[in-house]
């Protein structure tokens, strides 16, 4: 009984310095009030952005590195994104939409694995609409640089979106579990259409995805 | 290397010279080893190619095309170089055995001679690029045609991971000096990749420095 008591009291504490230990990230921030529903479409690069992006991508994975083309489509509510080879070989092609549903409609087979296609599938869905769409969301004042973020709260932990002071968008997105961030977001680029480039890292795992955003000619051919 | 990095990089290189007659109807062709024949004694004759190339990645579904535009070499023997430089720049050399790719952030090198997936690899291309690839019945399942310009060769892969990528290559030669034309890479989901050559010119002088990385 004695040991259960201080096997409960354990836990207890480290509930607790778990529970603090998030809750004091960004500590002496300024709550500012709950989203509207606009909000996410105002600060996503991608929510308002109705034409086609395309990004010369490079993924950093345990030591490998492999590089490719990112295309984005809007298609009405829903948003596709195609990684393509430089040579024009499709590796995977998705469909995302805000209520998180996400459709693989291709996955190259050394690549189609679940762990593989959820954690891309994540990031990238991320990357397109940032703030959580669940209304639970908050406006923040950062104290020390006077930044404003959403913090929402995310599977495992929070999601905070910080946004640059002129543009308004997002300038980059901080997905926190218990202990420490899990990963981030970083997007750069004036008030265009679509961020000039992004850089998502995980801590946990070693995944870094680079995108540097081409701008094309618009050339046409005939056959 | 495993096989599915082999199938990407081979299929970057299957593409070679150019000009398209897709529209005129074909017929099917009666003389397939006079053809094979012309096409060998073609491919001995050339010693170098050198042709402005138009990539164009059409994703049928979405409607939507991605155009890139590049520069291609090749000389004798086994010395390719593949480059793209619009809206982006890549580069990819095979020579002495190696195969070297370069983007803005990273180079990488590759050892052909120790791998035996490159080994594969540098054999299907030179096969596409002196036109042994229309011998290789055992991988690939072939179909000719012809119209008064040009010979039209469809390539159905028989490995079945293989064509889940995919579905089949079509290869157009131009009649007149029997190098290809346009190649087409048609995907899974009736996406394609059209490459289409242009401003060839066969046997001229190439430096070998534009292989060497």
């Amino acid at each position: 009984m004695r040991s259960l008591l201080r096997n409960l009291a354990f836990s207890s504490l480290v509930l607790a310095i778990l529970s603090s230990c998030s809750e004091s990230l960004y500590k002496g921030s300024e709550s500012t009030g709950q989203l509207t529903s606009n909000d996410p479409a105002e600060h996503s690069w991608f929510l308002n952005n109705t034409g086609r992006t395309l990004y010369k991508c490079s993924v950093d994975v345990y030591g490998n590195n492999f590089s490719g083309l990112l295309f984005i489509k809007p298609i009405g509510e829903t948003h596709r994104i195609l990684f393509i080879t430089e040579t024009g070989l499709k590796i995977f092609d998705m469909e995302f939409s805000r209520n998180k549903e996400m459709k693989t409609w291709y996955c190259m087979e050394a690549l189609n694995r679940k762990t593989i296609t959820r954690t891309l599938g994540n990031d990238l869905y991320l990357m397109l609409y940032n703030i959580a769409d669940n209304g639970t969301a908050h406006t923040y004042t950062k104290a020390e640089d006077n930044r404003v973020f959403v913090r929402s709260e995310d599977i495992g932990g929070r999601r905070y979106c910080f946004f640059g002071r002129s543009t308004g968008k997002t300038e980059e997105l901080v997905k926190r579990g218990s202990l420490r961030n899990k990963m981030a977001i970083s997007f750069f680029g004036a008030d265009g259409p679509a961020p000039d480039s992004l850089k998502l890292e995980h801590n946990n795992i070693k995944l870094t995805i680079q995108l540097n955003r081409i701008y094309e000619t618009g050339a046409e051919i005939s056959e | 290397m495993n096989k599915i990095h082999f199938y990407i990089y081979a299929l970057a290189f299957l593409m070679m010279p150019v000009t398209s007659k897709a529209q005129e109807k074909m017929s099917p062709l009666a003389d397939i080893p006079g053809f094979r024949d012309k096409l060998e004694t073609m491919s001995a004759k050339v010693q170098s190619i050198s042709s402005d190339f138009i990539q164009e990645k059409n994703l049928v579904v979405l409607s939507e095309k991605i155009i890139s535009k590049g520069i291609f070499l090749f000389r004798k023997e086994n010395n390719i170089r593949w480059e793209y430089v619009d809206p982006y720049r890549y580069l990819i050399i095979i020579s002495n055995g190696k195969m070297y790719t370069r983007d803005d952030k990273n180079q990488k090198v590759f050892d052909i001679e120790t791998n035996k997936m490159f080994r594969e690899m540098n054999r299907f291309i030179s096969g596409c690029i002196q036109g042994d690839i229309l011998k290789n019945e055992e991988e690939y399942a072939t179909e000719y045609y012809e119209n008064s310009s040009g010979y039209f060769v469809k390539l159905i892969p028989r490995d079945e991971k293989m064509r889940q990528m995919l579905n089949e290559v079509q290869i157009w030669f131009d009649k007149a000096d029997l190098t290809v034309s346009s190649l087409r890479m048609v995907e899974s989901g009736e996406d394609y990749t059209l490459i289409t050559f242009k401003n060839k010119k066969l046997n001229n002088e190439i430096p070998l420095e534009k292989f060497s990385f």
